[in-house]
């Protein structure tokens, strides 16, 4: 397998999972879209524009409406703030979740999720996809993070990208019996 | 200066990405809009325009010390001598918190109201206008409901180091820019 040329990554500091993660999501993000990876937006897409438009409730409460003249206007911001601002969390919550970023795999849309447990020493990387309403796949890898990087914290690309590939394999072979 | 040289780089990372710098982006600003929004929301419940001040002075004591936070609200109850109300003078930036001595209401509606802090000897009205005798319904910012005792003090420490303010608010906001928001 080819390793796409990607820079080195490192983690600043082994014993902080932010560092860690980071690492890895840099790699895969940066790494997948050159091997070929079709990345699928839909989803950050959907999340930026609720995003957007969360701000812009915001700032038309915030720098247009006057209190208290227009106290009935900036209630209704406010609760459209928060309404979009729970469509945000919702999606964060259930469907992104730990995902560094979404591809197409048989042409199916596949989030790639990286997590580690809180005081492990174990990262886990998966392969999570909803097949129709009812199906879903779902494969992972999780072993300690050691096998990934070295001692000075540089991320081996070589064998985060071997697993990667593995579960790609057993994603297509899951896909292929649930179809 | 290594961890700085890190943190610069990850800024640049994040700005070779434009999609994942406009979502950092986004990110900042809703969490942003939502303590504004949230300050807004106590706003339109209250009906007062300050919902949530910080007691500054000692002018209260012994019933209120000087960092402590009180929740306010301007319902249409009508205001009642003992009442603690928080009022603003037109061309002073600070409110000020003190309790209803007096109130004498005209019969156009229009409020006149004497107060006075508790730790103090005299009446307000050294603190009021040039040839103001009393405050009127339009300096009122609400009337004291609720009390922490000493929860504002860090208001009062960012108060007086203003710095210290700009250093929280502008490294949150970098962390939060570079993905480092967990």
């Amino acid at each position: 397998m080819e390793l796409p040329d990607v820079d080195d990554k490192k983690a600043g500091n082994l014993y902080s999972k932010t560092d860690l993660l980071k690492a890895a999501s840099e790699f895969f993000n940066d790494a997948l879209p050159r091997m070929g990876f079709q990345e699928d937006h839909f989803w950050t897409n959907i999340r930026i524009i609720l995003c957007m438009i969360c701000c812009s409730f915001g700032c038309y409460a915030q720098f247009v409406l006057k209190f208290p003249k227009d106290r009935i206007y900036i209630g209704v911001c406010v609760a459209g703030y928060f309404l979009f601002s729970g469509l945000v969390a919702f999606i964060d919550m259930f469907v992104i979740k730990t995902s560094v970023i979404c591809i197409k795999v048989s042409g199916q849309t596949v989030f790639v999720d990286v997590t580690m447990l809180p005081f492990s020493q174990d990262m886990e990387i998966g392969l999570r996809n909803r097949i129709g309403p009812k199906r879903k796949a779902e494969v992972s890898y999780k072993t300690s993070v050691g096998h990934y990087f070295d001692s000075d914290g540089y991320l081996g690309q070589e064998e985060i990208l071997a697993e990667f590939m593995k579960l790609v394999k057993k994603f297509e072979k899951e896909h292929s019996k649930e179809a | 200066m290594e961890i700085l040289r890190q943190y610069t780089n990850e800024l640049r990372d994040v700005a070779k990405r434009p999609r994942s710098f406009l979502t950092q982006v986004l990110n900042l600003g809703c969490i942003v809009f939502s303590a504004l929004m949230l300050w807004k929301g106590l706003m339109v419940v209250t009906k007062s325009e300050s919902p949530v001040v910080v007691v500054l002075s000692g002018s209260m004591e012994p019933g209120l010390q000087r960092g402590d936070i009180l929740f306010l609200s301007l319902y249409s109850e009508p205001f009642i001598p003992g009442d603690v109300v928080v009022f603003q003078i037109e061309g002073r930036d600070i409110p000020i918190v003190h309790r209803i001595m007096n109130v004498h209401e005209k019969d156009d509606g229009k409020l006149a109201v004497l107060t006075k802090g508790d730790n103090n000897t005299v009446g307000d009205r050294g603190l009021y206008a040039t040839r103001q005798m009393f405050i009127s319904r339009k300096e009122m910012m609400g009337r004291a409901q609720v009390f922490l005792p000493h929860a504002g003090m860090i208001t009062i420490w960012l108060n007086d180091w203003p710095w210290l303010k700009y250093v929280l608010i502008g490294s949150m906001g970098f962390f939060v820019i570079i993905g480092r928001d967990t």
